[in-house]
């Protein structure tokens, strides 16, 4: 008897308090509903949807005419030679790139950090290249590098050194490729980099001064780790941007020459709207996915350790 | 006093309520929008009063004369808004074929290989029964009207047509007493004595960028010159008809020794560029001879020329044009390009659709469409015979004979084939594979795609 009055008597203090969490809380829940319900519409759903496509045989003329292959679609892809030419292309693309934005963008921050006088007007023309649309670019560096009238081969002409239009060449095409992201994607990194070094106190400056450290040394043991959260939110962006970036290299090369500058995001788009293969296109979209969830989180992960 | 402001002031629950109700309206909304497709409607009611054709003619100014009269005709015959969206073909194809079934746009002008593509993805309406009835229906040229065609019935109506030639410089060829070249042989030494005479100037260019259909368009001009198709229906299915060795002779011929032997006759620091490069090339004096079609001749103006009077001139007293070169084997033949213009068949409107694509093909069209552009290519071989070509120079004249031997795209599904093709076409132009090993290496995985295209 007297359990069952305890029992009752805990019940309904549960009931209770679970009645005060409500009361407490749903207001909370209410206002992320409308949220959380958009982003499953926009981004869990196609994601889903995404994975799903990859099990199956589905063609873009025909998309209800689908065929369940399970993970046969996986398995061509470990078979594909271009594939894997892509994945290296990518990957070699991402690494190189942001390495370079990072190192140049450092040094750009520490330029645009000095106080000198113009020094506003040269940190906002340094944000054009960020600011211009891909395409422009793409035409800019397309028209620079003509074979007869671009301003490269006109430069390189008059030096008496070769010429030739850069983008068809198999060699040069994709460190072209590489220029581009670098020449767009610096002044993004300087800024960010430049916002980060402002708010490191100057007192940490000084009291390494008076311990007699150098300007080497101040930066190495005060800017770097200071600015180092930025960093790594700057440097995981890119690399996503990077290496599911599609418009630079498609509207230059087209995967050209000889599949030289082939990366995994033209692949997709040529797999899904040139051969029609839906199903082989999402799943190599899958694969891209968890590169980039792996990174990301690895990446986070050490930067918290 | 209380009781006042209770009801004048909203309480957490209203805001909440308010809030979800948005939500749930702003979902709908989107939900709905997605299915609805926009602003054609597609509801299937027939009382839409906006309809919606996707084409990048009427997007220059000198179309406007042209433009008016068929946007105020149309309306005023329909009573229906007309909005004209540009895009690209590529970006136009890639479009339609996601999102046609939301009804937008409600008609589309696009090339040939689209509307195999649309037919296949059911997203074209067959319009025979409506042509048919059209008092000049018999006047569109058959060729043009044969590739309209699919299955035996017809799905688009055509507007303009042209098939690829030899551009040449005529001036160059009088310089130094050359033919226009007819064989692939007489090609490649009548090239190699325009490189070594002329300074200044490369005999020939052709497009061999990846994923350029210029190129691929040029490819085929070249296969129909040995075959009248590269696929042929066999019962349900397609088979390849070229074998291996009609594909090594055009690589041979028209890319290997054009670009990667040891004595080329076209620039080999060009390899890799598309018309960009090729049609201004031969706009500015650069090329003595490209593979083209009529639209060349009204192209004086623009960024790309450096000097339009110049260019003017070598149109009109300079160039002159021939068919194109053929491989040992081949007979005169050329790929025919054919625009249809189409009604989508999720269309909410197909009656003001249909009408759209009837009033664009008409010869009335064409006719304003002249006056408005007097020197368009659109029109020096006109599709249908009531209508004047538009080339009044002796030296284009043959365009007209071209076009007659000019010979339609099977109706496949182009895109494995075209993939297929760039990347065997630059193997050979880069040297990676010779025309042999490339043309066997093509044919087979042509042959492979027989059950998919």
């Amino acid at each position: 008897m007297a359990t069952t009055t305890t029992g009752r008597e805990r019940f309904g203090r549960y009931a209770e308090e679970f009645r005060w969490f409500l009361r407490e809380t749903w207001l909370g829940y209410a206002l992320v509903l409308p949220t959380t319900v958009l982003l499953g519409v926009i981004v869990v759903y196609p994601t889903v949807s995404g994975v799903w496509i990859s099990l199956f045989e589905q063609s873009l003329i025909n998309p209800g005419d689908a065929e369940f292959v399970g993970l046969g679609n996986y398995a061509r892809m470990v078979a594909d030679p271009t594939f894997w030419l892509a994945f290296k292309n990518s990957v070699l693309l991402t690494a190189v790139a942001v390495s370079l934005e990072y190192l140049l963008g450092l040094g750009l921050a520490l330029a645009l950090k000095e106080k000198v006088p113009g020094i506003g007007l040269f940190r906002s023309v340094s944000m054009v290249t960020w600011v211009l649309p891909i395409i422009v670019m793409v035409i800019i560096f397309r028209w620079l590098v003509q074979p007869d009238f671009g301003f490269v081969n006109i430069v390189l002409d008059w030096l008496g050194l070769p010429t030739t239009y850069w983008f068809g060449n198999e060699t040069w095409a994709f460190p072209l490729v590489v220029a581009m992201h670098v020449w767009r994607n610096v002044p993004f990194f300087a800024i960010a980099l430049m916002a980060s070094m402002q708010s490191v106190p100057e007192s940490l400056y000084e009291a390494a001064q008076l311990d007699g450290a150098g300007p080497l040394q101040r930066f190495r043991y005060i800017t770097l780790p200071q600015i180092s959260y930025v960093s790594m939110i700057m440097i995981v962006l890119h690399v996503i941007f990077t290496f599911n970036n599609f418009d630079i290299v498609y509207l230059s090369t087209g995967g050209g020459p000889v599949n030289s500058t082939e990366v995994l995001a033209t692949y997709v788009y040529k797999q899904a709207f040139t051969s029609y293969a839906l199903g082989y296109a999402a799943s190599v979209g899958v694969v891209m996915l968890i590169l980039l969830l792996t990174f990301t989180a690895v990446y986070v992960k050490l930067e918290e350790t | 006093m209380t009781e006042s402001r209770k009801t004048s002031r909203p309480s957490r629950r209203d805001c909440v309520r308010g809030l979800s109700v948005g939500a749930a309206a702003t979902l709908a909304g989107c939900i709905g929008g997605s299915f609805s497709g926009g602003s054609s409607g597609s509801n299937g009611s027939g009382n839409d009063k906006e309809l919606i054709f996707w084409t990048d003619y009427f997007s220059d100014e000198n179309d406007d004369p042209w433009e008016k009269w068929y946007k105020e005709s149309f309306e005023e015959e329909t009573g229906t808004n007309l909005k004209v969206a540009a895009f690209s073909y590529e970006d136009r194809r890639q479009k339609f074929l996601t999102g046609a079934r939301s009804g937008n746009p409600d008609y589309i002008e696009g090339v040939l290989s689209h509307l195999s593509e649309f037919v296949k993805a059911d997203l074209v309406e067959p319009i025979g029964d409506r042509a048919k009835e059209l008092d000049y229906f018999d006047g569109y040229v058959d060729g043009a009207m044969r590739a309209m065609e699919y299955d035996g019935k017809l799905y688009g109506l055509p507007f303009t047509g042209n098939g690829r030639a030899l551009i040449y410089r005529k001036d160059v060829f009088e310089r130094h007493g050359l033919e226009p070249p007819q064989t692939a042989e007489e090609f490649l030494e009548v090239g190699r004595t325009i490189n070594e005479k002329e300074d200044g100037m490369w005999a020939f260019h052709n497009c061999t960028k990846k994923g350029s259909v210029r190129a691929f368009q040029e490819w085929m001009s070249h296969v129909y010159q040995h075959e009248d198709n590269l696929y042929e229906r066999e019962g349900d299915g397609w088979t390849l008809v070229p074998d291996a060795e009609v594909f090594a002779k055009v690589f041979d011929a028209f890319y290997y020794r054009v670009w990667a032997a040891d004595d080329p006759i076209a620039n080999p620091e060009q390899k890799g560029t598309g018309w960009q490069v090729n049609d201004p090339g031969f706009l500015n004096g650069q090329f003595a001879m490209i593979e083209c079609g009529p639209w060349l001749r009204g192209w004086t103006t623009g960024e790309e020329i450096q000097d339009a009077e110049r260019t003017k001139a070598l149109l009109d007293e300079k160039s002159a044009v021939a068919h194109l070169p053929r491989a040992k084997g081949g007979s005169k033949g050329t790929y025919l390009e054919v625009k249809p213009v189409m009604v989508n068949a999720n269309s909410g409107n197909k009656d003001a659709a249909w009408e759209g694509v009837r009033r664009f093909t008409s010869p009335e069209s064409l006719r304003k469409q002249k006056e408005a552009i007097p020197d368009s290519g659109d029109l020096a071989t006109p599709v249908h015979e009531d209508v004047e070509s538009t080339i009044d120079n002796e030296n284009w004249k043959p365009l007209v004979d071209v076009f007659e031997t000019g010979k339609p795209l099977a109706k496949i599904s182009w895109g494995p084939v075209q993939e297929a093709f760039w990347t065997e076409m630059q193997n050979v132009v880069y040297g990676k594979k010779g025309p042999d090993a490339a043309g066997k290496d093509l044919h087979s995985q042509l042959k492979s795609l027989e059950s998919e295209v």
